[in-house]
């Protein structure tokens, strides 16, 4: 199944921008995108970016093993909103490099950890995660907590 | 770098693959769709759907690119005509023919990296807006219109390019309430509207440019307009005097988190 995203430019900005911003502590910025979707005539997603969820700075913990470590109170007020209207959340990094970025071992093991809690709260979508760098992307997108993850290649810029 | 491509190498090292891997959608193949068909088969772009339920008749012959007596004896749908047109051109070019309305095949629509809308009512810009502000497609609208005065005729027309997350055709003016409702209140009873080839064939190569801008930006620093009015009588072409106050605005109509996507998603894995 072929699994793509689609962003409006301005989005991609703000997301861009916030990530970037330093912490106090944390070395990177993590922060949530809700889609809506679509099917696709031929098997597959069409994620639609809508709408950016920065993580507050007090909701994240200082953990010095990883780059980014954030508390219940951030998934809590992600999830406040999509009890209120069901959306695919992605949860969204960045590696400040060119090139394709790579999932690490340590965001591997997080999302496997997290994303299931998508899913208590909106079972009726997929979600995901996706990972950034300076000028690609890709990520993984799960249709269940216990299904395969898809991997999310194709991301439209528009 | 393709062969055919040398002569647009300055769009970039990518741009047979960009190109090669955009899919367009053109809603109606008559007088202001056709030109774009042709054109988009001289760029090479990777697939095409066309969609138009008519078909060509003698009254079409003044301003359907690539029509021809056989299609009107045969009464070829339009579609057909578009697809052929193309074929000739580049037959590597997929050309899929939707010889019916948009709304009958819209998933289609979702796939396309652009569609330009080639219709003749301000009530079909505004659904067909509405669908693909849902599905983040760009839209680029064109239209041409002729109106009476005692002086004469004055030949007018626009193109617009409807981006998600930008304004939008209401934004621009373009479409308003009264119009939708004069034009309601016309059905059935507003006549053929007056088409000619020259500025169709303009506007449609000025929706191409706006196509390709997007898609393969030549220029970092001159951003097209993307509202652009024709004077017919005057033959120039110019960014509209409304986008001066649209400076910092952002759309009303349609917020960047408006939901988006099927209203009702059903899983189809």
């Amino acid at each position: 199944m072929s699994v793509r995203l689609r962003l409006p430019r301005p989005l991609l900005q703000q997301i861009n921008a916030d990530l970037c911003r330093p912490h106090g502590f944390a070395a990177e910025r993590v922060g949530f995108l809700t889609c809506g979707v679509a099917t696709l005539t031929e098997p597959g997603l069409l994620l639609l970016g809508e709408a950016w969820h920065s993580v507050a700075d007090e909701d994240y913990l200082n953990d010095p093993r990883v780059g980014a470590c954030i508390g219940g109170s951030a998934f809590r007020k992600l999830f406040q909103i999509v009890y209120r209207e069901p959306a695919v959340i992605l949860h969204l990094h960045k590696h400040d490099h060119m090139g394709e970025p790579r999932f690490s071992l340590t965001d591997e093991r997080s999302m496997r950890e997290f994303f299931p809690g998508f899913f208590n709260v909106c079972p009726t979508r997929p979600h995901g995660a996706m990972v950034l760098s300076q000028n690609s992307a890709v990520g993984t997108v799960w249709t269940s907590a216990e299904g395969i993850g898809y991997p999310l290649r194709i991301v439209e810029i528009i | 770098m393709k062969e055919r491509s040398k002569r647009q190498s300055f769009l970039g090292e990518r741009s047979d693959d960009v190109l090669g891997t955009t899919t367009v959608g053109i809603i109606g193949v008559s007088g202001g769709g056709s030109p774009i068909a042709q054109a988009v088969a001289h760029i090479g772009f990777g697939t095409t759907h066309l969609f138009d339920s008519d078909f060509a008749e003698e009254h079409h012959r003044h301003r359907l690119i690539g029509i021809t007596s056989a299609a009107i004896k045969h009464k070829w749908k339009k579609v057909r005509v578009a697809k052929r047109l193309m074929w000739k051109i580049n037959p590597e070019h997929r050309v899929v023919e939707h010889a019916c309305t948009w709304q009958e095949k819209h998933e289609t629509l979702r796939t396309c990296d652009v569609v330009f809308s080639c219709v003749d009512s301000y009530l079909a810009r505004d659904e067909l807006e509405r669908y693909l502000r849902r599905f983040h497609v760009p839209l680029i609208d064109l239209g041409m219109d002729v109106t009476r005065h005692e002086a004469g005729h004055s030949i007018s027309g626009q193109t617009i390019l409807s981006l998600p997350g930008s304004h939008c055709m209401r934004c621009f003016g373009f479409i308003r309430d009264e119009l939708l409702q004069q034009e309601a209140a016309l059905y059935g009873d507003a006549g053929e509207r007056a088409q000619v080839i020259w500025p169709n064939a303009a506007l449609a190569a000025t929706a191409v440019g706006m196509a390709m801008s997007m898609l393969l930006p030549w220029h970092s620093r001159l951003p097209i307009a993307p509202y652009l009015v024709y004077d017919g009588n005057t033959l120039e072409i110019s960014p509209s005097s409304r986008l001066q106050h649209l400076n910092g605005v952002p759309c009303r109509h349609y917020s960047p988190s408006q939901r988006t996507g099927d209203l009702a998603f059903t899983p189809n894995y």
